[in-house]
């Protein structure tokens, strides 16, 4: 497996959140879905139910970039509506392919620096490590606060090949 | 100077048990880098940097922002501050406001001055949000309620909720949750602070873990203008936006051993409203950078390090004195090591200027300070401040000059030793030692002193 991934899916699950095969992307997809426009969704488009991700129980969306350090899945706003659809269902499905995939923040930001410039950013950039999480009561870890209580990571491609 | 009560036994064990926790947790994720010290030296390089040339980079950040669509708007104190956000509020025509957790806006006391124009501010932080329920500061920098234990804040959301009593986690969590999400769906005015503002790119930094930060500044509300006003004191501009992945690195592993954050944004500017872009995010965004005396903090080469903390809460975690008393007996709003030099240098009263001397100066804070403030010098350098300003009491005052006048003076020394110990008898001294002689005795005094000693017993 590709090296990068590998640490992705393990800092991934060590945050909370899990790593699902593209096979099993539609057992995933129940409920009230919201589907996002993001090219890599489409798909799935048909498989949506619901038009408004405050009321969805399921949204899945695509990222911009994955960062394997730290397990985060990084999206910018922008045209495709993303500040509501990775954050008010309770359950969050990310597809993303394995080219997306940076070794540590710095690399994230140097290869979108020219997206980052003054007047040229998105307004929002969001870095996403695992389920939403407080530990304010007794410090006992409780997942899905305001955020989803499942974050679920799909890679586009099977992990079984020689990376 | 303030006599600081000790928390009753339970509440101690409660607190110890999250704070050991805490600094158990870091102790695991600090130890994944073997270059843990250089890192820390870094980080501490960058933060001094940013202040050494502060000036270039705000004025550098306030461009870069305001090509991004943010109003950046320079406040000098706290009054100031306070007045701009209820003009907002006024202007935009809202009654409640949703806030992010944020240090800076408990400095500036400003959902007092709101509930004063009758605009409620809400805060959205689980425990800040459970601290505000039952109408108390809250207790740690990151932990608001690390001291509550279930059953309390269980009894505090049925109270004050009409909720079903639970002691579960989960229960009270989701509970909590029900509640301000029905807010969060019509707020209109975000509140939050900011853990950086870089200079580079204009961007502001926001760390959450459960998503309300995110709420707080998307404002999903669908109808009439949304304004997201963020609050931060001028020290927290860096350069650049890699600086910003070396501190987050060491931020997020300090407070809690996370790697990172759960939800770290960089907040670039208002929703992009041009047609076929942005749908969801303010129509404005508005930074407030506060001095409320930065600057002179700035100007005092002892207290000036103290601007490089990224509020971690790390060294109240470790501090012995704060594991005995807590955070409230601070009473003041930064509270533990780093928050008493806070509160002194800001405030000139003599609850905050004689915090400095809530230590045993023992330096547990700074070998965990993750940017290396040297805080323990700086509380001892404001115990001199303190003195300075007639903050301590006359008789301690007196103690010292006489205790400069003869350790400068050896004749003098000699001659005082002679007559303390021909006067201090063992008796005398454990009724001077009051009341900490009530249950153990001061050792009697030498009856040689080392000078004796030394005249005749050295080799010739």
């Amino acid at each position: 497996m590709n090296p990068l991934r590998q640490q992705f899916e393990q800092r991934l699950a060590q945050t909370g959140g899990t790593v699902a095969a593209l096979a099993d992307l539609d057992s995933l997809l129940t409920g009230r879905v919201f589907v996002s426009a993001h090219p890599v969704c489409r798909s799935w488009a048909a498989r949506a139910t619901c038009q408004d991700p405050r009321e969805a129980d399921v949204a899945l969306t695509g990222c911009d970039a994955m960062i394997a350090e730290t397990g985060t899945v990084v999206v910018f706003s922008g045209p495709v509506e993303s500040r509501l659809s990775t954050l008010t269902a309770p359950t969050h499905v990310v597809l993303g392919s394995e080219a997306q995939l940076s070794p540590d923040m710095e690399t994230v930001f140097e290869r979108f620096a020219d997206r980052l410039r003054p007047g040229a950013s998105p307004a929002s950039l969001m870095f996403i490590t695992g389920p939403s999480r407080t530990t304010d009561i007794e410090k006992t870890l409780v997942l899905g606060v305001h955020g989803p209580k499942k974050l679920v990571f799909v890679f586009m491609e099977d992990g079984s090949g020689a990376g | 100077m303030m006599h600081t009560p000790v928390l009753e036994e339970q509440r101690r064990a409660t607190l110890a048990r999250a704070l050991n926790l805490a600094l158990d947790k870091r102790r695991q994720s600090v130890a994944e880098f073997p270059d843990w010290e250089a890192m820390r030296q870094r980080a501490h390089d960058i933060r001094a940097g940013a202040l050494d040339r502060l000036d270039e980079y705000l004025n550098q950040f306030e461009r870069a922002a305001a090509a991004n669509g943010i109003r950046v708007v320079r406040v000098a104190t706290a009054e100031e501050a306070c007045l701009y956000v209820v003009a907002i509020a006024k202007r935009i025509g809202v009654t409640t406001a949703v806030k992010s957790k944020s240090m800076v806006t408990e400095e500036i006391h400003l959902n007092r001055a709101l509930e004063t124009e009758g605009i409620r501010a809400m805060e959205t932080d689980l425990g800040e949000y459970i601290a505000q329920l039952c109408g108390q500061p809250p207790f740690h920098l990151t932990a608001p309620i690390v001291h509550l234990s279930r059953d309390e804040v269980g009894r505090i959301l049925a109270d004050k909720l009409g909720v079903p009593f639970t002691n579960d986690p989960t229960q009270l969590t989701l509970i909590a949750r029900d509640a301000m999400r029905r807010e969060f769906l019509t707020a209109r005015l975000g509140i939050s602070g900011a853990n950086f503002c870089v200079a580079e790119t204009g961007s502001l930094v926001l760390v959450t873990n459960e998503g309300n930060g995110r709420m707080c500044t998307t404002l999903p509300a669908k109808e009439g203008p949304r304004v997201h006003v963020a609050i931060t004191g001028i020290e927290k501009v860096v350069p650049a936006l890699k600086d910003v992945a070396h501190l987050l690195r060491l931020l997020a592993r300090s407070g809690s051993g996370m790697r990172l954050t759960a939800y770290t944004t960089l907040i670039n500017g208002p929703r992009k409203r041009a047609a076929g872009e942005e749908t969801t995010g303010p129509d404005e965004v508005h930074v407030l950078l506060l001095d409320n005396g930065r600057r002179a903090m700035l100007r005092d080469p002892h207290l000036r390090e103290a601007l490089c903390c990224i509020r971690c809460g790390a060294c109240s975690n470790t501090c012995p004195v704060y594991h005995r008393i807590g955070g409230h007996a601070y009473q003041s709003v930064y509270n533990g090591p780093i928050g008493s030099v806070w509160s002194a240098a800001l405030w000139d009263t003599e609850q905050a200027a004689t915090l400095p001397f809530v230590s045993s100066l023992c330096g547990a804070c700074a070998d965990i300070c993750p940017v290396k403030i040297d805080i323990h010098h700086a509380l001892l350098w404001q115990r001199k401040l303190a003195a300075d300003r007639g903050y301590t009491p006359r008789w301690q005052r007196l103690v010292w000059w006489a205790w400069r006048v003869a350790m400068s003076h050896p004749a003098l020394y000699g001659f005082g030793s002679i007559v303390a110990r021909r006067l201090f008898s063992p008796a005398i001294l454990n009724r001077l030692g009051k009341p900490w002689t009530e249950t153990r005795d001061l050792p009697p005094l030498a009856r040689k002193s080392f000078h004796e000693m030394w005249k005749e017993e050295a080799p010739k």
